[in-house]
């Protein structure tokens, strides 16, 4: 075995320092390896969902986000390659991460949050409860569902982008660090 | 209009023993109520029948799905379930791009039938398994 202390068995998690009362207290290190393997637990698919305000609804229309898998988000990109228009391909583009990445909407009542569906099943922005609630047509496609909720390309892209931004790093889960809402 | 391919059909196997089992299938039979009306004539034979309804009853639905590792590693535990396990069976409709577009359908009942796939070995055929189950209570929309 090798000197260096990183090879030394004291560097492992199973050092404990007995406390002058004869009791084993962890260690720091215990603490910050304990840390880690929680800290791995919450990421990827193990990540809290990111609830985030739709813009121009005064905080009453929140859209809550989940993490998924980078091959499932590009799923549609061969499609989108097709879209010679780069505008109309970064607001396809962007509406398709909303559609992908939501887990369902959620309504805010007297200050608390409260799913927008009445049933078991959560509404997203295929769903006709959706354009029933917010007063529009039943879309044709969840893309253009996602258009009609926004209906605004500025803020539809900002939003898409935020949740890109929080997949990269799911630790960062305040609204105001994304959107600043 | 839409294509038969544009939809996710899955089913949730719920065991006698709290296991919980959720596979995405590939085939699924059409969900379906039926109902024979009965028909009644009151007062004397010259009057008209009414039509006085009748119970619904929940169509059994069929999903088929291939046979891969990740059934191979169930499928004993599959087999010991028919007859008792709970089952939620859920149709998922997709637009074009493939996004969830429009209502579920979704019904729960039992677990009838596991059917492991046939062996044959001039065939090129994919390998299938069937799930057939009992579904007693109305068509749930999202």
């Amino acid at each position: 075995m090798s000197d260096s202390p990183i090879d030394s068995p004291t560097d492992t998690a199973t050092v404990q320092t007995p406390s002058p009362d004869g009791a084993v207290e962890p260690s720091p290190l215990d603490s910050v390896l304990a840390g880690i393997k929680a800290d791995r637990l919450k990421l990827g698919a193990g990540s809290d969902p990111l609830d985030l305000v739709v813009p121009g609804y005064h905080g009453a229309l929140v859209l809550r986000c989940q993490w998924i898998p980078f091959a499932k988000l590009t799923a549609g990109a061969k499609a989108l390659a097709d879209i010679s228009e780069p505008t109309e391909q970064m607001i396809v583009a962007s509406a398709d991460t909303l559609v992908t990445t939501c887990k369902e909407f959620l309504i805010k009542v007297d200050g608390v949050l409260k799913p927008l569906s009445t049933t078991a099943e959560p509404i997203t922005f295929g769903d006709p409860r959706l354009a029933e609630a917010l007063g529009f047509p039943a879309p044709a496609t969840a893309r253009a569902g996602a258009e009609a909720v926004f209906r605004n390309d500025y803020a539809m892209i900002r939003t898409g982008n935020a949740i890109v931004a929080w997949l990269q790093d799911t630790t960062k889960t305040l609204d105001e660090e994304f959107l600043g809402n | 209009m839409r294509r038969e391919d544009l939809y996710n059909c899955y089913i949730e196997i719920r065991g006698s023993d709290g296991t919980l089992v959720k596979l995405q299938c590939d085939k699924m039979s059409g969900i379906g109520m039926k109902a024979k009306s009965q028909v009644y004539r009151a007062a004397n034979g010259l009057e008209t029948e009414q039509v006085l309804g009748a119970p619904r009853k929940a169509d059994p639905v069929t999903l088929t799905r291939l046979y891969d590792p990740t059934v191979d590693a169930v499928a004993p535990w599959l087999l010991s379930q028919c007859g008792r396990a709970s089952v939620t069976v859920t149709k998922e409709p997709l637009d074009e791009n493939g996004h969830k577009l429009g209502n579920n359908l979704i019904q729960t009942g039992k677990l009838d039938d596991f059917t492991t796939p046939g062996t044959d070995s001039e065939s090129d055929k994919a390998a299938l398994c069937m799930f057939a189950t009992t579904v007693t209570t109305p068509v749930a929309t999202a």
